[in-house]
């Protein structure tokens, strides 16, 4: 039980980075006046709420929360956004669409830092949940585990940190040195899908 | 191909913000959807062994503990699980056939335990299974080592130490003195009878053939005693109990040690397996000892169900042949051995000795689900058997399993 208690310890830790990530994120979004204080620090309370009740804090679900929350960048750069307000347009929705326009329009910059950020704590917290029910199955059937915890704990931290700090650099090295045609990168997006999905019925 | 629980967690993540992304055209959101996938696709790194070691010290007789001792050395990068396979007959009784290491480079990996073997057998000890997991936990790779490990166990055989000063009627007499009526003629004189056709002629005493105007011929004690036949039953009844103690093992048990007493006394011990039909000729000595003991490793309970009966049948030409002392060991209560009994005891003229070693366990035996009924009409159905037997003259010892059997065969035997 003790290692899923430093599991469920190390998850709300890094959910609740994830959580203050979101929220300066949040507040500088065009959804920042849709929300209004304090539903958006529920936000903190949640990780501990599932401590408390015995699930993992940082699960899936959680991490869908946060996303959410940072979705105004998303929709400020996304065509299937502004094609909307132009269907909106299209059935004389005039001032909607121009309001809506006027407020996610600023926002239009293409940066994948907060994104990658709140993913890397999310697999970290995911890696270091696995490694702890591991770690407790392994002392259940009466194996000493705690030199291989600690080990473990320290490996997927920087392993996964080295790959969190090198992969913008690999990403923008290939935006500028090759131009992916849109429709090559469709086709590796609908290659994953179909390999993960693939995966996911083996399961 | 089995999708690990932490290789799950990413794909799905991946997949989600995937979907998100080819939903919404966000290039943040697909291209941060590959970061689990490189994650995911961190290679294990390949690890090496090298055994330095191993022995096996001990465990030569059912419940005597050994010590298995093995170092290696492994060399990799990840969590390194080393598991030394044990039969399922074997009980750990101090330290772990498995380790777990969190390995950087090289390290010497080293697993000692004592366990028990709680079963008869000839076991191989030759698997080591090596399990190389990457930090991230979702891949792993399986390496098997193959040791020169084995190791034969046997029951122990229950020495019976005969009190020789106690005079008295013994019941089923076998006194180390009785002589074989069948078998090689020796060198001991023991009288001149008239000849018979099929009598050598290099026997022929041609003074007492002058003498009395009739063939005579000389005629020499046989080597080796009296025979004894065993009959082990190898029913699936016997098959009752826990797996370490159950009456079939005990049947085994009692049958090695009373050929052990007998073979190395020099009797003749023939042997049949009931249910098996599986018969070794009689023969006296070590090697005879050696054969029976090296059968009874092997066997185990058969599929189907043979009656006592029928075996005495099967073995009648050698009953008849050597006229034997016979001891069937089994449950009476499922075999009914009284017909069997009667049938080997009326193999010669004269009436043939009989024993019926009668195995009972008085708790029912660990982890059976009989209730206390089952088991006072179990107990009532044995004793039922056994008052029939012994009105029909059949000597009969009951033997708890639960309880030493060097005590029980000094009644067998004496």
């Amino acid at each position: 039980m003790k290692y899923k208690i430093l599991g469920m310890v190390l998850a709300v830790i890094l959910a609740e980075i994830a959580a203050f990530l979101t929220l300066q994120t949040y507040l500088t979004s065009p959804f920042a006046i849709l929300i209004q204080y304090p539903i958006y620090y529920l936000i903190f309370i949640i990780p501990i709420v599932l401590m408390v009740m015995g699930r993992n804090p940082y699960g899936l679900s959680f991490f869908a929360i946060l996303i959410s929350f940072s979705f105004g960048r998303v929709l400020a750069n996304s065509e299937v956004f502004y094609s909307f307000l132009d269907a909106l347009y299209f059935f004389k929705f005039y001032d909607l669409s121009d309001y809506l326009y006027s407020m996610f329009s600023p926002y239009k910059t293409q940066d994948i830092n907060h994104f990658l950020t709140l993913t890397w704590l999310f697999v970290v917290s995911q890696l270091l949940w696995n490694a702890c029910l591991k770690a407790e199955s392994l002392d259940e059937d009466g194996f000493e585990a705690r030199d291989t915890l600690i080990f473990q704990i320290v490996a997927i931290s920087l392993i996964s940190f080295a790959i969190y700090v090198v992969y913008p650099h690999i990403l923008e090295l290939v935006k500028t040195t090759h131009q992916i045609p849109m429709l090559f990168a469709g086709l590796i997006g609908v290659v994953l899908f179909l390999i993960s999905a693939y995966l996911l019925i083996k399961q | 191909m089995k999708v690990s629980r932490a290789s799950y967690s990413l794909i799905t993540t991946s997949l989600f913000l995937l979907l998100l992304g080819l939903l919404f055209t966000s290039f943040e959101l697909i291209a941060v959807s590959i970061f689990p996938l490189l994650i995911l696709l961190f290679p294990n790194v390949p690890f090496s062994i090298k055994i330095f070691h191993s022995s096996v010290d001990g465990g030569k007789h059912v419940g005597e503990a050994f010590e298995v001792t093995i170092v290696a050395n492994v060399k990799g990068f990840g969590i390194i699980k080393a598991m030394h396979e044990l039969p399922e007959h074997f009980e750990l009784v101090n330290g772990k056939n498995a380790i777990v290491k969190f390995l950087i480079g090289s390290s010497n990996i080293e697993i000692r335990y004592k366990a028990i073997p709680t079963k008869r057998g000839k076991y191989r000890l030759d698997r080591l299974i090596f399990e190389c997991e990457n930090a991230f936990l979702t891949s792993k790779t399986k390496k098997e080592i193959n040791l020169d490990l084995e190791l034969e166990v046997k029951h122990r055989i229950q020495k019976i130490v005969k009190i020789e000063t106690i005079r008295g009627i013994a019941r089923t007499p076998h006194p180390e003195i009785d002589i074989s009526t069948i078998g090689v003629p020796g060198t001991d004189f023991r009288e001149i009878r008239e000849y018979v056709a099929g009598d050598p002629v290099k026997l022929i005493n041609w003074k007492a053939t002058a003498r009395t105007n009739k063939v005579m011929v000389n005629q020499y004690e046989v080597e080796g005693k009296k025979a004894i036949w065993i009959f082990l039953d190898a029913n699936k009844y016997m098959l009752h109990g826990s797996t370490i103690k159950n009456f079939f093992e005990a049947a085994i048990e009692a049958a090695n040690s009373i050929c052990y007493y007998f073979t190395t006394r020099n009797y003749k011990v023939g042997f049949y397996v009931v249910g098996y039909g599986y018969l070794i000729y009689p023969d006296s000595g070590r090697r005879q000892f050696k054969k029976i003991s090296s059968d009874l490793m092997r066997i185990e309970v058969a599929e189907r169900v043979e009656a006592l009966n029928s075996a005495v049948e099967r073995c009648k030409k050698y009953l008849m042949l050597y006229k034997p002392m016979s001891i069937f060991i089994t449950r009476v209560e499922h075999s009914k051995p009284l017909m069997a009994s009667i049938k080997a005891s009326r193999m010669a003229k004269k009436k043939l000795p009989v024993t019926v070693l009668a195995l009972k366990m008085l708790n029912g035996g660990d982890g059976q689900d009989e209730d206390e009924f089952t088991l006072k009409i179990i107990d009532s159905l044995r004793l039922s058997t056994l008052s029939r037997l012994r009105v029909a003259g059949i000597d009969v010892v009951e033997w708890d399993i639960e309880r030493r059997l060097s005590e029980t065969l000094m009644r067998v035997l004496r």
